[in-house]
């Protein structure tokens, strides 16, 4: 795959989904972890 | 938009150097099964750990990106955040440390994420679906630290490397760039112009994700992966990226 059709690709794609989607990831996996000193 | 995964190779994390054994291949589908979250039946659970008395630097305390704080050619700049750095930055790490690490078969990992970088224990990717990563956890979680001397004693009380535990100096407790995972970072970059991203970031924190997930057995994030999700095609067109091209 070349650079111009990743970007076409991604260009593709709506970026507040992606972000959202992410942020949703983040959150679960923080809540999974136990902090310490 | 739904989650999902992308298959194929993807870079590690915050990879500035040769990966020895990154996180560089993705589980098959339908090969995903929840990994063993080694919890030894004596071990304290995380609010029985001790660590109050520790003295440790905190690492990354202005909570900033990690790729602002790896090492310049020149070396660790001791002036940047405030001052404050950690022997957990200071790569290249010594030939003793790697021999350690290696031979233990297991890598000390830093995570930033929900506003707190710490260090916890992973083993390395084996490239082979049958055999996941492993973590420093019990049924709590994940347990991170966010200290060096932190991680040691972390290390001493649960999770398979108890033994190893009273052998790890401080100075060996150096992380390598690809075991280094921006999730907040990644985050941040999902709301900028793609130009601007950097996809060797986005894919390392992207199989820390899933392997995370898989250790621990976290469906919802597990089922994100599968390879006929959007999620994981975008994902896939991230790892093509080049940053900075066009």
């Amino acid at each position: 795959m070349t650079q111009r059709s990743a970007r076409q690709g991604i260009d593709r794609f709506d970026l507040v989904d992606v972000y959202d989607a992410w942020c949703d990831i983040h959150d679960i996996l923080a809540n999974h972890i136990q902090w310490h000193p | 938009m739904e989650l999902n995964a992308a298959g194929g190779q993807l870079q590690p994390g915050l990879s500035t150097a040769p990966p020895t054994q990154a996180w560089s291949t993705l589980a098959e589908p339908g090969q995903a099964e929840a990994a063993d979250a080694d919890t030894g039946g004596d071990e304290p659970d995380g609010d029985e750990l001790g660590g109050d008395e520790l003295d440790g630097e905190v690492l990354n305390p202005d909570d900033e990106p990690l790729w602002n704080l790896l090492p310049s050619p020149q070396g660790l700049d001791p002036n940047r955040y405030g001052g404050r750095t950690s022997i957990a930055f200071e790569y290249p790490r010594g030939l003793e440390a790697n021999m350690f690490w290696e031979g233990a078969w297991v890598e000390p990992v830093m995570i930033r994420i929900d506003g707190s970088t710490g260090l916890t224990l992973a083993t390395p990717s084996i490239h082979d679906d049958d055999e996941r990563v492993l973590f420093l956890s019990n049924d709590q979680g994940i347990h991170v630290a966010k200290s060096v001397e932190g991680l040691i004693d972390l290390a001493r009380q649960i999770g398979p490397w108890q033994d190893l535990a009273s052998r790890i100096r401080p100075e060996y407790v150096v992380v390598l760039p690809q075991y280094m995972f921006d999730v907040s970072e990644a985050i941040v970059y999902y709301s900028d112009d793609s130009d601007d991203w950097n996809p060797s970031l986005l894919t390392g924190v992207y199989n820390f994700a899933y392997e995370m997930a898989l250790h621990l057995a976290i469906d919802e994030v597990v089922e994100a992966w599968r390879p006929t999700r959007r999620f994981t095609r975008f994902m896939a067109l991230c790892a093509n990226l080049t940053p900075g091209e066009r």
